[in-house]
Order: structure tokens, then C-alpha cells, then sequence
């Protein structure tokens, strides 16, 4: 309960980029990939036995992950139900242990014309 | 029909030509934003009766830069139903139009941050990996390798001559080699794809305007010698026509370059996804979810870069009711400006549209993908192995010891730092821990114990700049004549490399060496052309 509450705050404070993961949970569902309306759903963790889709909107985010399975299936639940789901059709948060502490030194790729992968502190 | 073989080199230099001639002849149509229409095109502006301030901009000044934004989404994005990699041609490796050379490159990156680091472990293992998806590609000759940069935070780059540059604090995020395997194959991505060499089009509307700039300063000289015209340098035209050059060179380096950059990353993320399945690397733990990190890792700044902007409306507003309006003003407009530039100028999108755009490009063009266990084993048994594990540990130490030291707390720094640079320590002949140090002694009053600490960061295997600084400033005071020299002992040291010019151009700038800083600054506007900004902004350090 605490950390509910706890999650909140930061959740709150920080509006974005304060990552909150819910009691029991692996990870969280942030919302769905790709812009697709509709998911698809399996009753096994193998994803080899098709559920029946459900509509995104129909759907809470941001939902727990409860479970992913050896063959890369994420379990959670969807009106009070356990779905298996395939993780691409999800945006997941993700733990990110950095920060730009320093404002010092220029970042990579914003000197000399280099090609960076993400942006960098400024 | 034979078609006329032109060397990519020169198409390229053609193109660039023809795009400089052409959007400078458009930009001498185009009539500059009079001051009512540059002052409505900012977003956050003082109202000069009420002192209040409006977040919303005007709309009919919202002309320019929405015009510019509308430009720069249409250039970016695009749907793809053939792999990217279709886009590369098997042979060998053409090198890029920028590259400075191995060694140079390499020094290049010394100088900038805070130097590089050796690990020699890790460095095989990402080289391993590095090369599998170098072979993947079908060109051969790929050159390049993984340099480990000094910096706290979450970066990499790639660099002309195809080294990949990975921040320390990448490796503390990984989770197995198909995430690092992403990462690299986006670096590697950049470089097979030849990105690195639309530089040029930058480079050379800066030379154009340095040249112009040049040649009408000489024609002025020659005008006042014969007795043409006298008083200003330049004529009112002539400033006029710089201006025009000026303000066309701030929006492309701010906006328009970054759109052509967001569109090379998604090219790069969409080659990196056939590079990794080719290596047979998951997606959904690999490319995937390594964009996912990004994403944090882009709002974690976007909330930090929100926080800086909500501090400064504050300091407007103080500036304002306590009567200093100008003040106010000022800062008010120069941090608005900024803003939209700042908006425009990122040069990637997103990770949460970097995430939506490797899904649609994975369904339309691996639609059978099968889902695969990630490689966490071998990554995470590299990472265990001591001498890498208590280098990474000893660095992320030093990063807090930084922070301290820039929030002054220099009792505490040096204290985190002690068992860093203690003898028989991992990294206690680097150079970063050791300048920290003497920072840390300096701040605490210790002048004597600090020099050993320079000294020491002075004779680190791996060189860094800031040293550099550090023993400049320590001159300044103590013997100014041994600037000079020192600087030149700097270029010596980095081979020249273009990046030592900006850094030159500073340290002299800071330490009242000004005819040294107008050589170095000369030299860099000319030669060094992709660091003129930076070094025109070095040249105004006190």
C-alpha cells in the first residue's frame, strides 16, 4: 500500500520519465506498439493456442506484467482475466540506472558531426 | 544503354553544390523576418505592460517555424516494406568523404568529455559481436571498433572512420548481448549507410560564408586604400547579405540538418533490425527492448530539460518584479529561442516513436518473426569478469565524485574518490579520477597535495583534455609564460586532431592568451569549418 502510494508521488512528481513498476510485477505494459487497435491474445504462455482479441480500448494501460514465459510470452490480466500476450504489440517500461550528472563535455554525437543513438545530456 | 559512371564522391559533392546554389540563391528571395514576426515566432515571450508572460505564440507570426516544422515532418518518416538492407551494395567498403584516419579519430575522441578507457576484455567481447554484424552486412572491409568514452550517462556515437563510441553507462544497462548487438548495429547502421557524409553539406555553407565574409572585408580594405569608401568595414548590404547567410546556416545546423538526422536514425534502426536477425538475435530482447531503454532514457532528459526551463520562467519573473525588466527580457527571449530551436533541433525522434516505427517496419517486413531467448549468459559473464566489473564500478564512484565536485561539495568527493586512486587500484593512473582530485584538494584549500593528483592525470596511459585546462588555469596564476608552451605540448599530444582547435581556442580565451587564441581561432575557421561555431563560442570564455 505504501508503495503504491509511493509510486504515485513519483509518478506525480515527475510526470514522465519516473519509472514505477506495480507490486509483483515484472515489468509494466505502458500502452501498445505500432498504433494497433486491436490485440492479440493466446491462452497458453507458448502462444501456440489463440485466444479472442481484444479491443486496446478495452484495456486500462498501464497494466502489469505478471509473468513472461520461456518462449517470450507476457502474462497479465485484462478485466480481471489472465491473457497471454505477444510483448511486440506492447510498449514496456524499461530500468534505465543513468543520469546526467555532469554539464560538463560535450555530448558525442552532437560534435563534430558524429551519429549518436539516442540524445545525449545537453 | 550504358549509363555515365560518376564516382560516389563526386555525385555527393555535386549534390552538395547544387543544393548549396540553390537554397542560397532562395535565401537571397527570401526577405528576413521583420522584428514584430521574429518576436511573435517565440514561444514564451515578457509582456513588456503587464509583465506578465504568454506561453502561447501569436498565430500569425507562427508563419516560419511552422512552415519549418511542417517541412521537417514531411521530410521525415516513410513506410518500408522491403528490408533496408536491400539499400546497401555488396563489395567492399567505400570509406567516407569525412574520415580523418584511424589515429586521428581516435584522438579526436580523447579529446572530447573526459577521454576514453581501455578494458581490454569487454572490448573483445563487443568486437566479437561488432564483427559478426560487420560480416552480416555483405560489405567487406568494414573498418572500425568499440572505444569506451568516459561519460556519465546514456550515449554512443559512431564516427567517419567507423570507430563506435559507447558511454560507460550503457554497459550498466544492458541485459544481454542481443541489446548490445542492437546498439551496435545502430552505430554500425550509420556507418554502412554512408551517413556520416551529408556532413558536407553543413561544412560547406559555412566555408561559403567565411569566404564571403573574407572577400568582402578585403574588397572594403581595398575600397578605403584607394579612397572608394570610407568609415565601415563592410557595407550595409554586404551585412545584410551576411546576415541572411547567418540566419539561413542557424536554421539548417537547427532544424532542418537534425530532420535529415531523424531520418538517418530511422534508416539506422531499421538496418539494425536486419543486421540482428541476420545474426539471429532476438528482436523482442534485443532491438526492442533496448529502444525501450532509450525511451526512458529520452523522457528521463525531456523531464530534466522541463525542469531547467520551468527554473528559468521563474528567474524571468524575479528579473521582471523586481524592476530589472530588461534583464528579463533578455534572458526570456534568449531561452524562448532556444526552445524552438531546441524543439526542431532534435536530432532523434522520440524512443516511444522509435519503438512504434521498428514494430511497423518488423510486421510489414519479417511478418513470420519467431520469437527467441535472449543471450544473457555470455554478456553477463563478461561484465562479472573482475578487472571490467571493478573498472565499471570504480567509474560510476568517480561520476558521483564529479557531481560533487560540481555541486562543491569537495570534502565528500575527495573522500569517494580516495580508495579510486589509491595504488594498486583499477583506475588509479586514469586521468579522470585523478583530476578530480586535484579539483577536489584545490576546492578544499590542499594546493601542495593537489599537483601530484595533476601531475598523475598528466601521465595517464589514456589522455584527456582536461588536464589541459585544469594546468592552464593553474598558470595563469602561478607562471603565465608556460601557457604557451603547454598548448602546443596539446597539440602534439592529439595529433592535431580538429577537436583540439575549439579546446585550444578556450583555453587561451580563459587564461588572457589572446593573440595565441586569434592564431588557433584563424586557423580552426578555416580549416576546421564543422567546429567553427564552437570555436567562435570558445573565443568569448573569460
Amino acid at each position: 500500500m505504501k508503495k503504491s502510494i509511493l509510486c504515485s508521488v513519483v509518478i506525480a512528481s515527475f510526470a514522465i520519465g519516473g519509472s514505477c513498476w506495480a507490486q509483483g510485477s515484472l515489468q509494466t505494459a505502458l500502452g501498445v506498439s505500432a498504433k494497433r487497435t486491436v490485440l492479440k491474445t493466446f491462452l497458453d504462455a507458448d502462444g501456440q493456442q489463440k485466444g479472442s482479441p481484444i479491443e486496446v480500448t478495452a484495456v486500462a494501460f498501464p497494466v502489469p506484467i505478471y509473468e513472461r514465459s520461456s518462449a517470450g510470452y507476457v502474462r497479465t490480466k485484462v478485466a480481471g482475466r489472465d491473457v497471454w500476450l505477444d510483448p511486440d504489440q506492447l510498449v514496456l517500461d524499461a530500468r534505465v540506472d543513468a543520469k546526467c550528472l555532469v554539464t560538463k563535455g560535450q555530448p558525442l554525437a552532437l560534435a563534430g558531426g558524429l551519429r549518436g543513438a539516442n540524445e545525449a545530456c545537453k | 544503354m550504358s549509363r555515365l559512371h560518376v564516382p560516389k564522391t563526386h555525385q555527393l559533392t555535386t549534390i552538395a553544390r547544387l543544393l548549396v546554389a540553390t537554397t542560397f540563391l532562395g535565401l537571397m528571395a527570401l526577405p528576413l523576418p521583420s522584428a514584430a514576426e521574429s518576436s511573435d515566432t517565440v514561444p514564451a515571450l515578457t509582456n513588456r505592460s503587464t509583465g506578465t508572460t504568454d506561453t502561447e505564440p501569436s498565430s500569425p507570426g507562427q508563419g516560419l517555424w511552422t512552415k519549418l516544422t511542417s517541412t521537417v515532418s514531411n521530410a521525415v518518416g516513410g513506410k518500408r516494406d522491403k528490408p533496408q538492407i536491400a539499400d546497401l551494395r555488396p563489395g567492399s567498403y567505400a570509406p567516407s568523404t569525412e574520415a580523418l584516419g584511424d589515429e586521428r579519430d581516435t584522438n579526436e575522441q580523447r579529446i572530447k568529455g573526459f577521454g576514453l578507457v581501455s578494458m581490454p576484455e569487454l572490448a573483445n567481447y563487443a568486437n566479437g559481436v561488432l564483427d559478426k554484424l560487420k560480416a552480416e552486412s555483405g560489405i567487406k572491409n568494414t573498418p572500425g571498433r568499440v572505444l569506451f568514452v568516459v561519460k556519465p550517462g546514456l550515449e554512443a556515437a559512431s564516427t567517419p572512420d567507423g570507430n563506435i563510441l559507447v558511454s560507460l553507462d550503457w554497459f550498466n544497462n544492458l541485459a544481454s548481448e542481443d541489446e548490445l548487438a542492437a546498439l551496435l548495429a545502430h552505430e554500425l547502421s550509420h556507418i554502412l549507410l554512408h551517413h556520416h557524409d551529408s556532413n558536407i553539406f553543413g561544412k560547406i555553407q559555412k566555408q561559403i560564408q567565411t569566404l564571403f565574409s573574407m572577400g568582402m572585408q578585403i574588397r572594403s580594405a581595398l575600397d578605403r586604400a584607394t579612397g572608394g569608401v570610407t568609415g565601415t568595414t563592410l557595407s550595409s548590404g554586404q551585412r545584410d547579405t551576411l546576415l541572411k547567410m547567418e540566419l539561413y546556416i542557424r536554421l539548417t545546423d537547427g532544424a532542418l540538418h537534425p530532420a535529415w538526422n531523424r531520418r538517418q536514425e530511422l534508416e539506422a534502426d531499421r538496418l539494425a533490425i536486419d543486421l540482428t536477425q541476420r545474426a539471429r538475435y532476438s528482436y523482442s530482447n534485443g532491438v526492442k527492448s533496448w529502444l525501450e531503454k532509450v525511451r526512458q532514457w529520452d523522457a528521463q532528459q525531456d523531464a530534466r530539460r522541463q525542469a531547467l526551463q520551468v527554473e528559468s520562467q521563474r528567474v524571468v519573473q524575479e528579473l521582471v518584479s523586481s524592476g530589472k525588466i530588461d534583464q528579463g527580457i533578455q534572458r526570456g527571449l534568449g531561452d524562448a529561442f532556444n526552445t524552438v530551436v531546441e524543439q526542431l533541433g532534435h536530432t532523434h525522434d522520440g524512443g516511444e516513436k522509435r519503438v512504434d516505427e521498428a514494430q511497423i517496419y518488423v510486421e510489414a517486413v519479417y511478418p513470420d518473426l519467431l520469437k527467441q531467448q535472449a543471450n544473457a549468459t555470455s554478456y553477463q559473464k563478461v561484465m562479472a569478469a573482475p578487472a571490467t566489473n571493478r573498472t565499471l564500478k570504480a567509474y560510476k564512484q568517480t561520476f558521483e565524485a564529479m557531481a560533487a565536485i560540481e555541486s562543491l561539495s569537495y570534502a565528500a568527493a575527495a573522500k569517494s574518490l580516495e580508495p579510486v586512486v589509491a595504488r594498486n587500484a583499477p583506475i588509479a593512473t586514469h586521468a579522470v579520477p585523478n583530476f578530480l582530485m586535484y579539483e577536489a584538494l584545490r576546492g578544499m584549500k590542499r594546493d601542495k597535495d593537489a599537483m601530484v593528483y595533476l601531475n598523475r592525470s598528466f601521465d595517464a596511459p589514456e589522455p584527456a583534455w582536461k588536464p589541459f585546462d585544469l594546468a592552464a588555469d593553474y598558470y595563469k596564476q602561478a607562471d603565465p609564460s608556460k601557457i604557451s608552451p603547454l598548448g602546443l605540448q596539446a597539440l602534439t599530444r592529439f595529433q592535431q586532431a580538429p577537436a583540439v582547435y575549439p579546446s585550444l581556442v578556450g583555453l587561451y580565451a580563459r587564461t588572457g592568451q589572446t593573440e595565441a587564441m586569434k592564431q588557433m581561432l584563424s586557423v580552426c575557421i578555416l580549416s576546421h569549418v564543422q567546429y567553427r561555431d564552437d570555436c567562435n563560442k570558445a573565443a568569448q570564455l573569460k
